[in-house]
């Protein structure tokens, strides 16, 4: 005997513990996607009971169904196109008011409805009597009180799921909007159910109220059909008319008589017993919001964030790090000298690996950042910030995903997805790289120890500082040309503090730590590859001569070294002849005339080249270059030593250097997602502009330095 | 008088929202609609966002969109700014919403209309609550709408603000 397979979509508000109720109704068996096309995350599980087998999609939640951002748009088309059998609207007892707003709005949709009254204990410690059996019948549709975190209420759901599809709801049970609108919707209702072609796609009268919202995704949909125009153009004259006779904008009508609806329903079902007179949220908000020590206070924090990150990250970085190393030297012991042996070593694992070193990281700073989320702080945040990031048409909520950028671009611009607007996440995005990343340091250290050596931690912070001032200067500049449009609302809900659940956070920190592992395995993997085979190709071996005359003029110069560091010497000198003529060599070579305006020579040419892939690579490929080996760290005296020897060398130049490095684009791994955020075009635009606003600033420094006489 | 100008601890009803297209359907959806009672729980430094409380729940709102709401006193909205100011950045705004500020409220003793119009040479301001914020400053977005005040109890002309949103 088959089982019957029922798809319920659970939707609702952000804030009404909807995930709580998928967890309880789905247990462990969850799968975890994206919405086509979109970074929208779409979780699925599944749960038996008798014979029947539910499937349930948790969609993103959402204010309204009126598609301005991109989970209202996922949400949409979901339940649209894919028409599930049964929704759950989860509802927010402690603030109906709002919550029911949307499920009003779901009522049009021609699909059963159930309300799941959540968190009905905090309710009742507040106060708030809901008599859920009159709300049941005001509304038309079932209510059951549910408590998600304890698992509450959830057999009696199912026990309702169970019901409504033996009993089917009455198609016709959403709100009256009063007389005149009711009279339009009508008229539109009918052209719409006269159309087979759209009375077949879409529930009449959802389709009949958007329009009447000037829904643009409505009338859209209208186009696809020859009757379209006209049912359009029978909307338009409906809008014109209500909109004379209400004096203002149809949408904020049907809004405010949705609202008036629920104030009549929740009056009727709601009782509020007792008013607390004290409050922990506001309690605590009375410091954390506090006007004028909320930036402290979120500084703190952040400062905290990053100190427990790269504390606690520490340690299991040291021992992927190991790991890695043991690896490489067991391979080399087992494969025979080859190509390929090159290849894995040098090429996969000290690519791949590098990047996998970082997953500690990013698996507590995410561990962290979803605490803080699901606690109820980032709009907190947003709240403190908001005011100077607006200044620079950025977002209150931006500053978490900039922030993170101090320690990886890649965690940043996932982080971004918390903003809903599609011009704030691309304006965020694009300004993250100026950020100063962790990796982008070693390179900075090294420089400025060599050529600032009465302060080289004042030059790295006037770095890092011109990158801040730098990100500000771009978003503000993006936000007045490409990206101008209309400057994104802040109105955003302020949810009380609540107790964030392990299993929600565990699942987030897995969901981050899944792409981002993916994305080394893909794109890394990839670029790593990429720069092993242009630094191996073509081979070419120390010529025999050579050899001879730097085995003669070593020995000269150090005559009581042994036959071990002769062999060492050597060695170096095989790889930086090697390197030098490699396939990155030629390039370096190639485009050395494009950076001797600004100074550099072809070995820094080179070193920009397999730089493009990793900041790190850098000051290991300088390493090779100057002939001291790739071991070499930036705190290394003798590459130090040998920049500091080298004429082409002096501060003008390294200052410029580190500006190049600080604003051209980013690591492969945080190129790779920005294009899986924001697409090819954005990720094209961003590494275009970031080269030649790189390649310009150092022009411009370097230039004018020569002029003033600074560094030679 | 606009929501942007509403000190903290000020409660207020919402006349109507004036600014149109996607923030004010927003702003409908987020609950702020005509009719609608609400209080201002805090506002962040320089003007920054405010906290509304409105049914039931809390809510963001920058300054700019709260200059596009417009709201009609709720109380005595110089009382609420005064023991606001009395008892510091930490004072007892709002902790019960509405109306906490409001005949009940702390600053009952206060001298009703202390800025009011008079002293402005406007006797239009007498009405209760109509008193002029001195706070108020024109708002980022909305520019100069401070400086309507006077006209807006009047029926809005054809230089509402709601034209120039359309």
């Amino acid at each position: 005997m088959s089982k019957r397979k029922l798809r319920i979509a659970l939707a609702g508000n952000p804030n009404s513990g909807k995930t709580t109720i998928f967890n309880a109704l789905t247990g462990a068996h969850h799968k975890v996607g994206n919405y086509p096309g979109v970074t929208v995350e779409k979780k699925e599980g599944q749960r038996i009971r008798g014979d029947r087998v539910y499937h349930f999609i948790d969609l993103p939640g959402i204010y309204s169904l009126t598609a301005y951002s991109i989970d209202e748009v996922v949400t949409r088309d979901f339940l649209l196109d894919e028409k599930p059998d049964l929704i759950i609207d989860v509802l927010d007892s402690t603030n109906l008011e709002r919550h029911l707003y949307l499920c009003l709005q779901f009522q049009e949709l021609g699909i059963p409805v159930i309300g799941a009254l959540n968190m009905t204990d905090e309710a009742e410690a507040k106060g708030i009597k809901i008599d859920a059996e009159a709300l049941s019948r005001i509304l038309g549709i079932p209510m059951v009180k549910t408590i998600g975190t304890h698992g509450t209420g959830i057999d009696f759901l199912l026990d309702k799921v169970d019901e409504t599809m033996e009993h089917p709801q009455p198609q016709d049970r959403s709100i009256r909007y009063g007389d005149e609108i009711e009279a339009k919707l009508q008229r539109l209702q009918t052209l719409i159910n006269l159309d087979e072609h759209f009375a077949a796609r879409f529930p009449s009268r959802w389709l009949a109220v958007k329009l009447l919202e000037k829904d643009a995704n409505a009338y859209e949909r209208l186009k696809d059909h020859s009757n379209g125009p006209s049912i359009a153009a029978e909307a338009r004259d409906a809008i014109s008319w209500l909109e004379k006779h209400y004096g203002k904008d149809n949408e904020i009508v049907l809004s405010e008589q949705r609202y008036g609806y629920i104030r009549g329903a929740v009056k009727e079902c709601i009782k509020i017993v007792k008013k607390p007179d004290f409050s922990i949220t506001e309690a605590i908000d009375r410091v954390i919001m506090h006007p004028v020590l909320s930036m402290p206070i979120f500084i703190l924090v952040l400062w905290a964030m990053f100190q427990i990150t790269f504390t606690l990250g520490e340690y299991p970085m040291a021992w992927l790090e190991s790991f890695f190393s043991w690896l490489s030297g067991v391979l080399y012991q087992v494969l025979p000298e080859s190509g390929f042996r090159s290849l894995i070593i040098d090429g996969i694992i000290a690519g791949v690996g590098g990047v996998l070193s970082f997953v500690p990281l990013i698996i507590i700073l995410f561990f962290l950042l979803s605490i803080l989320e699901d606690i109820g702080y980032m709009s907190r945040a947003a709240f403190a910030t908001d005011k100077f990031l607006h200044t620079f048409g950025l977002h209150g909520q931006s500053i978490f995903p900039m922030m993170l950028g101090f320690g990886c671009s890649v965690p940043a611009i996932m982080a971004a997805r918390t903003l809903k607007s599609r011009r704030d996440r691309i304006l965020t995005i694009l300004v993250i790289p100026f950020i100063s990343c962790g990796a982008k340091l070693p390179v900075y250290v090294l420089l400025a120890a060599a050529f600032f050596p009465d302060n080289p931690a004042l030059i790295v912070m006037a770095i890092y500082g011109i990158g801040v001032v730098l990100s500000l200067v771009a978003a503000f500049v993006l936000n007045r040309t490409i990206l101008r449009g209309d400057p994104t609302p802040f109105v955003m809900e302020l949810p009380p503090y609540r107790a964030p659940t392990l299993r929600g956070i565990i699942w987030h920190v897995w969901d981050k730590t899944r792409e981002y592992i993916k994305k080394a395995g893909t794109v890394i993997l990839a670029a790593s590859i990429l720069i092993w085979a242009i630094t191996t190709f073509p081979s070419s071996s120390l010529p025999e001569s050579q050899r001879e005359a730097l085995k003669v003029s070593y020995l000269a110069e150090h005559p009581e070294s042994s036959q071990e560091m002769l062999d060492q010497y050597l060695e170096v000198q095989a790889s930086e002849y090697q390197l030098a003529h490699s396939l990155a060599g030629i390039i370096g070579r190639t485009i050395e005339p494009v950076f001797k305006p600004l100074g550099f020579d072809w070995k820094i040419a080179v070193a920009m080249v397999t730089g493009f892939t990793a900041k790190e690579v850098i000051v290991s490929t300088l390493g090779i270059l100057y002939g001291v080996g790739q071991g070499e760290s930036e705190a290394s005296e003798g590459l130090r030593a040998a920049l500091q020897h080298d004429p082409v060398w002096n501060p003008l130049v390294a200052f410029v250097l580190m500006l190049f490095v600080l604003v051209i684009p980013p690591c492969f791994a945080a190129q790779a997602t920005i294009r899986a955020e924001l697409g090819w075009s954005w990720w094209a635009f961003s590494v275009v502009t970031l080269l030649v606003f790189g390649w310009l600033l150092g022009l411009a420094v370097y230039q004018i330095g020569i002029l003033a006489g600074v560094g030679l | 008088m606009f929501l942007s100008d509403a000190p903290n601890g000020a409660s207020f009803k919402v006349i109507r929202v004036l600014i149109g297209k996607e923030v004010g359907k927003r702003l409908a959806d987020m609950g702020i609609t005509e009719g609608a009672e609400g209080a201002v729980v805090r506002s962040g430094l320089f003007r920054g966002p405010l906290q509304v409380r409105i049914r039931g729940y809390d809510v963001l709102i920058r300054r700019s969109e709260a200059a596009g709401i417009e709201v009609e006193p709720v109380g005595d909205w110089t009382a609420a700014e005064d023991a606001g100011r009395f008892f510091g950045p930490f004072g007892r705004f709002g902790s019960h919403g509405h109306g906490r500020f409001g005949q009940h409220g702390l600053g009952r003793l206060n001298r009703h209309g202390r800025r009011g119009g008079s002293e402005r040479g406007n006797p239009g301001l007498e009405a209760p609550g109509w008193t002029r914020n001195t706070r108020s400053r024109p708002g980022w977005g909305m520019r100069g709408r401070g400086m309507q005040i006077d006209s807006d109890l009047s029926p809005h002309t054809d230089e509402s603000p709601r034209e120039d949103n359309r």
